[in-house]
C-alpha cells in the first residue's frame, strides 16, 4: 500500500465534544457526570482515499462523523477541508459547505422519509441548493438512480416498497445528489445483508474512483474496512490508539487493543490456527472513563504497570507512518 | 450412528398474509438432524427461514398468521414434538430444549430481577423451593461467568450491559440442563469483543454439559469456529448441508460459493483485499414469490435450462457416508457445466 | 313534511352511503385502510357523519319549514309529532325537524372549523416547541401547561359574559383558541421522538433550515396523532357549544344550533319532552360516531402496526 500521496482534504484536529450528564431537579440542580464521546481526536485524509475509523459501540466514532459535518456542534477542536475553517463558519457559509461535505447512515429503513417517494427525496437537495428544478431536475434524478445502480423506474416509489439494499443505495443518490467532495459514511453496510453487502461496497469503490471522491468509513466490522480503506484509525472511548496505513495496521498492530479486537473477529475458515486474545470486562461506559489509559483495565499486555492506570499515553509514532498510544507499544505482547 | 437428538423432516411453515399478497411460504420443506452434544449451524441471510424454523420447532409461531403444515415431522428423542399436548410441550421448553434470542433487552422482563428470571424455569419444571432456586440462580450466574453473583442476583437487567444480559439469558436457558440448546443470532446485537467472550462461553458450557447447539446466525466467521457441521438455507430450504471443514473448503452450492466469496476477509492477503469483492447479482426472493425451478436460478452464473423448470432435490455429493454431504444442485448431475468464472 | 321532503331525506341517505362505499373501496388498497374497516363501528360511525353532513347541506330540500319560522304561536305550540310535524314543535311554534337539520349546519360548522383552529394552532406549536427543545420549549410548555389548567368552560363564560353581543365567528374563535393545549402536547411528543431519526438529520445534512425540516419532514410523519386529535376533538366542540348554549352563552336565538334548541325545549320537557330529546339524540349520536371513526383511525395509522 503506497503512503498517501498528496495534499490532505479534511483534516481534523484535536476534536473534543462532551455531552453533559442527566441534571435532577428539573434542569437546575448540579450536572452529573459528563459523557466524553470524543475526547480530542486527530487525523488527516487525503483526497481521494478513504480513511477507516473503527471502534465497538459507545466509541464515539459515529459522534466524530457527525461533528465533522456539524451536525453535532463540536465543543473544541478544528476541522478544515480544502483548507477552509469548518467550524468558523456562520449559517450562510455551512448551507455553501453542504454541498462539499455529505453523509450516508447505517440505517436504510430510517434514513428516508416514509412519506416521500425516492423522486422526492432525491430531487429535495436539488431544491434547497437551487441546483436544479423542473424537466432538470427529473433528468438530474433519473440518472443518480442509473448512477447507483437502480432502474431510473424507482423514483415512483415509497421506501417501504424497497429493500435494504435499494434504500441504501438511494441513500447514496440522495448524498451525491449535491456534488460533494467528501462523504462520511457511518456504518453504511452493517445493516444489509452479505451478498447486498457486497454490492454495495462494490458501488461505493467505484464511485469514489468516478468522481475522485474523498471517504470517512465508519464501522466497527474490521474485514469490511480493510477492503475499503487506505488508512484506519482506532477509536476507544472517545480517543484515537492507534492510527496507520492499512496494511501495515492489519500486518503488525502495535496497540493491545487493536490487537485483541483484531484477533477477536471470526474468520471464515475453520482450519485456521489463531491465538484469540479475549479480553475480561466490558467495555467502560463513556461517561466514567478509567484514570490514566482508558484501556488499562481490560489490557492483556505483559508490560502493563502503575503507570498505565495515571498517565494517559499520547499518541505517537511507533513505527514509521504508524502511531499508537500505548506505553510499551514498541514492546511485543 | 447414534440415534439423532433432534430430528426435523419436510417441516412447512406458512404464514397468511393479509389482502392478496399471497401465502408466504417461509420454511418450505426443511431436514435436518442434530447429533448429541454437536453444534449445528444454520447459515442464511434475512428472510432464508432459520430463525422461523428454530420458532417452529418449540411451536412458538403464532398461529394464526402462521401455521406448521401437515406432513411436518419434528422429532426430539423419539416424540413427535407436533403431537404433543400443550402440557407436555411446556414440560419440554426450558427443560429439555431452551432458547436465547438476539436481544437481550427485549428478551429478559425488565421488572424482574435477574435471579427471578433464572430461578423461574428451576420452580416451574424442577419443582424447587424459593430458597432453593435462588440458590441455584447464583450458582448460574457464576457457571457464565459473571462476577460477583451473589449481589448481581438481585440486579435488574437495565443495570446490566449487553454482554452480561446476554449471560444472564444463557444461565436462564441452561439452569434445567437442557440436551438442545437453540442459540438464534447470540451475539448479532453485540460488539466484536463480547462476542468472543459469549461464543468461548458458549464453547465451555457445551463441553461441561454435553449438551447439543443449534447455532443460527448469518456470520460465516462464526459459524466456522464453532460448528461441527453447517446447514446453509435460502430460500426457505436447506441447499447445502456438511460437516464445517468440507463446506467451506470446497463449498458445493453456487450460492454457498458466492456466500463464501464475498465476504470481506480478515486474513485475505493485502494485494488482493482491496479491488472488487464478489457479489452475488440480484436480491432474496420474497417468501410469497419463491422462483419456478431451483429457487436461486435466477442469480445462480452457472443457470442452464433444467434449472428453470425443474427444482432440484437434496442430492449426496459424496465424501463420506450418504447424507453427510448433501447438494440441492443440478450442477452434481453435470459437473462440466461448472465452469470457472471469469 | 312534504313528499319532496321525505325523497331529499331519502336521496341523502343514499348518497351517505354511495360516499362511504367509495371511501371504503378506495381507501382498503392500503393496509391502513383494511385495519379501519375491521373494526365494526367504524363503518357504521362514517355513514353516520356522512348522513348528518348531506342532510345539513341539503337542509332547504330535506326541511318544510325556514328554521325561524313560528308556524302559530297560539295552537302549535308544543305539538306532538305528526304527519305535518314529523319530529314536532318546540315551545315557540317552531318544527323541531327543520331546526334540527339547519342546526346541523351550525353545531357542525362550529365542531368543524373550532377543530381546524385549535389543531393548527396546537401541531405548530407542538412541532416548535419538539423540534427546538431547550428553553423554547420549556416557555411554551409552561404555557400550555396553564392553558391546560384553564377550566375551558368557565373561560368560555367569563369571555361571552363580558361581551356585550358575541358573534358567531368570534364565538368559534375562542373555542379553538382554548383548545389546543392539548393537541400541542401531542405533537411536541411525537416530534421529540421523530426529530432523532436519521431522515431529519439527513435533511439537516443536505442543508434544509428549521423551517422545511418541520413542515416537510416532521409534520407529514405526526399526521396520524393530529388526525385522531381531530376526529374526537370535533365532538367535543360540540359537547362545549351545546353546553354553553344551554346556558345560554352560545350560538344566540333564533339561530338553532343543537344547544340551544335544547334550552329552549327544556322548560316544557315534562309536557313536550320531542323539543329537547331529539337534539339530544342528535348529538349524542354524531359524538358517538365521531369517537367511533376516531378510534378506528388510531388503530389504522399506528405505525406499529405495519407488517413489513
Amino acid at each position: 500500500m503506497t503512503p498517501p500521496a498528496g495534499p490532505a482534504l479534511v483534516e481534523v484536529q484535536g476534536l473534543v465534544k462532551h455531552f453533559p450528564g442527566e441534571r435532577g431537579w428539573f434542569g437546575l440542580g448540579r450536572p452529573r457526570a459528563v459523557v466524553r464521546a470524543v475526547d480530542g481526536v486527530s487525523f488527516a485524509i487525503t483526497r481521494g482515499q478513504t480513511l477507516g475509523l473503527v471502534g465497538e459501540s459507545g466509541c464515539g466514532k459515529s459522534t466524530t462523523g457527525r461533528a465533522i459535518l456539524r451536525l453535532i456542534e463540536p465543543d473544541a477542536g478544528r476541522v478544515t477541508i480544502d483548507g477552509e475553517d469548518v467550524l468558523a463558519l456562520g449559517a450562510r457559509g455551512l448551507r455553501t459547505l453542504r454541498r462539499r461535505m455529505q453523509i450516508v447512515f447505517q440505517d436504510p429503513y430510517g434514513s428516508l422519509n416514509p412519506r416521500m417517494t425516492v423522486r422526492q427525496t432525491l430531487a429535495e437537495p436539488l431544491a434547497i441548493h437551487r441546483i436544479a428544478n423542473g424537466s432538470d431536475a427529473e433528468r438530474r434524478v433519473a440518472a443518480l438512480l442509473e448512477e447507483v445502480g437502480l432502474d431510473p423506474g424507482f423514483g415512483r416509489s415509497y421506501p417501504h416498497e424497497l429493500s435494504g439494499g435499494q434504500r441504501q443505495r438511494v441513500g447514496i443518490a440522495r448524498a451525491l445528489s449535491v456534488e460533494p467532495q467528501f462523504l462520511v459514511l457511518d456504518e453504511p453496510v452493517s445493516a444489509l445483508d452479505v451478498s447486498v453487502q457486497a454490492q454495495v461496497l462494490n458501488l461505493l469503490a467505484d464511485l469514489q474512483q468516478r468522481r475522485r471522491l474523498t471517504y470517512l468509513f465508519i464501522a466497527h466490522d474490521l474485514a469490511v474496512v480493510k477492503h475499503i480503506a487506505d488508512q484506519v484509525a482506532v477509536m476507544y472511548l472517545g480517543r484515537l490508539v492507534e492510527r496507520a496505513p492499512a496494511s501495515a495496521l492489519y500486518a503488525a498492530p502495535r496497540h493491545p487493543y487493536t490487537i485483541s479486537l483484531l484477533s477477536a473477529v471470526p474468520v471464515p475458515d475453520p482450519t485456521a490456527q489463531r491465538q484469540r486474545i479475549v479480553l475480561a470486562g466490558d467495555v467502560p461506559s463513556p461517561a466514567h472513563p478509567p484514570p490514566g489509559c482508558p484501556f488499562h483495565p481490560r489490557c492483556p499486555h505483559p508490560k502493563k504497570n502503575a503507570r498505565c492506570s495515571t498517565e494517559p499515553p499520547a499518541l505517537r509514532e511507533v513505527a514509521p507512518g504508524q502511531l499508537a498510544a500505548c506505553h510499551f507499544a514498541e514492546e511485543p505482547m | 450412528m447414534t440415534e439423532p437428538l433432534l430430528r426435523v423432516r419436510d417441516l412447512q411453515t406458512y404464514f397468511v398474509t393479509e389482502h392478496g399478497s399471497g401465502t408466504a411460504r417461509a420454511v418450505d420443506g426443511v431436514s435436518f438432524e442434530v447429533q448429541p452434544g454437536e453444534t449445528l449451524g444454520i447459515v442464511g441471510e434475512s428472510g432464508c427461514g432459520k430463525t422461523v424454523t428454530s420458532l417452529s420447532i418449540l411451536r412458538l409461531i403464532p398461529e394464526p398468521p402462521g401455521h406448521i403444515r401437515p406432513g411436518s415431522f419434528i422429532e426430539f428423542e423419539g416424540r413427535n414434538l407436533l403431537t404433543l399436548e400443550p402440557r407436555e410441550l411446556r414440560a419440554i421448553r426450558g427443560n429439555q430444549i431452551a432458547m436465547i434470542f438476539q436481544e437481550p433487552m427485549t428478551s429478559l422482563n425488565p421488572v424482574f430481577t435477574v435471579g427471578d428470571q433464572i430461578a423461574e424455569a428451576a420452580i416451574v419444571h424442577q419443582h424447587l423451593s424459593r430458597r432453593a432456586a435462588r440458590t441455584r440462580a447464583i450458582e448460574m450466574l457464576q457457571l457464565v461467568g459473571i462476577p460477583d453473583p451473589e449481589e448481581r442476583v438481585d440486579h435488574y437487567p437495565h443495570q446490566m450491559s449487553g454482554g452480561m444480559r446476554q449471560r444472564v439469558m444463557i444461565a436462564m436457558a441452561l439452569v434445567c440442563h437442557p440436551k438442545l440448546l437453540i442459540a438464534d443470532e447470540p451475539t448479532t446485537a453485540l460488539d466484536v469483543t463480547i462476542q468472543a467472550q459469549i461464543l468461548e462461553l458458549l464453547d465451555r458450557l457445551q463441553a461441561e454439559l454435553g449438551m447439543a447447539v443449534m447455532l443460527i446466525t448469518h456470520d460465516l466467521g462464526v459459524v466456522a469456529g464453532t460448528a461441527d457441521r453447517v446447514v446453509v438455507m435460502y430460500a426457505g430450504q436447506v441447499v447445502e448441508q456438511a460437516p464445517t471443514a468440507p463446506l467451506f473448503a470446497r463449498p458445493l452450492h453456487p450460492y454457498t460459493e458466492g456466500l463464501l466469496a464475498s465476504v470481506p476477509r480478515l486474513d485475505a492477503a493485502p494485494a488482493s483485499a482491496r479491488g472488487r469483492l464478489h457479489s452475488i447479482p440480484g436480491q432474496v426472493p420474497a417468501a410469497t414469490a419463491w422462483p419456478d425451478g431451483c429457487r436461486f436460478h435466477p442469480r445462480c452464473p452457472y443457470v442452464w435450462d433444467r434449472c428453470r423448470r425443474e427444482e432440484p432435490p437434496l442430492l449426496d455429493a459424496g465424501g463420506g457416508e450418504p447424507g453427510t454431504h448433501t447438494v440441492r444442485c443440478w450442477l452434481l448431475t453435470e459437473p462440466g457445466r461448472r465452469t470457472p468464472r471469469p | 313534511m312534504s313528499l319532496w321532503n321525505w325523497l331529499a331525506l331519502g336521496g341523502a341517505a343514499v348518497v351517505a352511503l354511495a360516499a362511504v362505499a367509495q371511501i371504503r373501496r378506495r381507501v382498503t388498497a392500503a393496509a391502513a385502510g383494511r385495519r379501519f374497516f375491521r373494526h365494526p363501528t367504524a363503518a357504521a360511525g362514517l355513514f353516520v357523519l356522512a348522513f348528518v353532513v348531506s342532510l345539513a347541506l341539503a337542509a332547504p330540500l330535506v326541511a318544510p319549514y325556514r328554521p325561524f319560522v313560528q308556524i302559530d304561536i297560539t295552537r302549535l305550540a308544543n305539538h306532538a309529532p305528526s304527519a305535518q310535524f314529523v319530529l314536532g314543535t318546540d315551545p315557540y311554534a317552531r318544527d323541531v325537524w327543520s331546526r334540527l337539520v339547519f342546526g346541523a349546519r351550525i353545531s357542525l360548522g362550529i365542531g368543524a372549523i373550532a377543530m381546524l383552529v385549535a389543531v393548527t394552532i396546537g401541531a405548530g406549536v407542538g412541532a416548535v416547541a419538539g423540534y427546538f427543545r431547550r428553553w423554547v420549549d420549556m416557555t411554551v410548555m409552561r404555557l400550555v401547561d396553564v392553558g391546560l389548567a384553564m377550566p375551558r368552560i368557565f373561560v368560555m363564560l367569563m369571555a361571552v359574559a363580558l361581551w356585550e353581543h358575541i358573534a358567531l365567528p368570534v364565538l368559534v374563535l375562542l373555542i379553538g383558541l382554548t383548545g389546543w393545549f392539548g393537541t400541542s402536547r401531542l405533537v411536541r411528543a411525537e416530534v421529540l421522538s421523530l426529530r432523532e431519526r436519521e431522515f431529519v438529520a439527513a435533511a439537516r445534512a443536505l442543508g434544509a433550515g428549521p423551517g422545511r425540516v418541520i413542515f416537510r419532514h416532521v409534520l407529514p410523519n405526526v399526521a396520524a396523532p393530529i388526525i385522531v386529535s381531530a376526529a374526537l376533538g370535533i365532538g367535543n366542540v360540540m359537547l362545549l357549544e351545546a353546553g354553553l348554549s344551554f346556558l345560554g352563552m352560545g350560538v344566540p336565538s333564533p339561530a338553532p344550533s343543537w344547544g340551544n334548541m335544547i334550552a329552549d325545549g327544556w322548560p316544557k320537557m315534562a309536557v313536550a319532552p320531542w323539543a329537547a330529546t331529539f337534539p339530544g339524540l342528535a348529538i349524542s349520536l354524531v359524538v358517538m360516531a365521531l369517537n367511533a371513526v376516531g378510534d378506528a383511525l388510531r388503530d389504522a395509522l399506528d405505525p406499529r402496526k405495519e407488517t413489513l
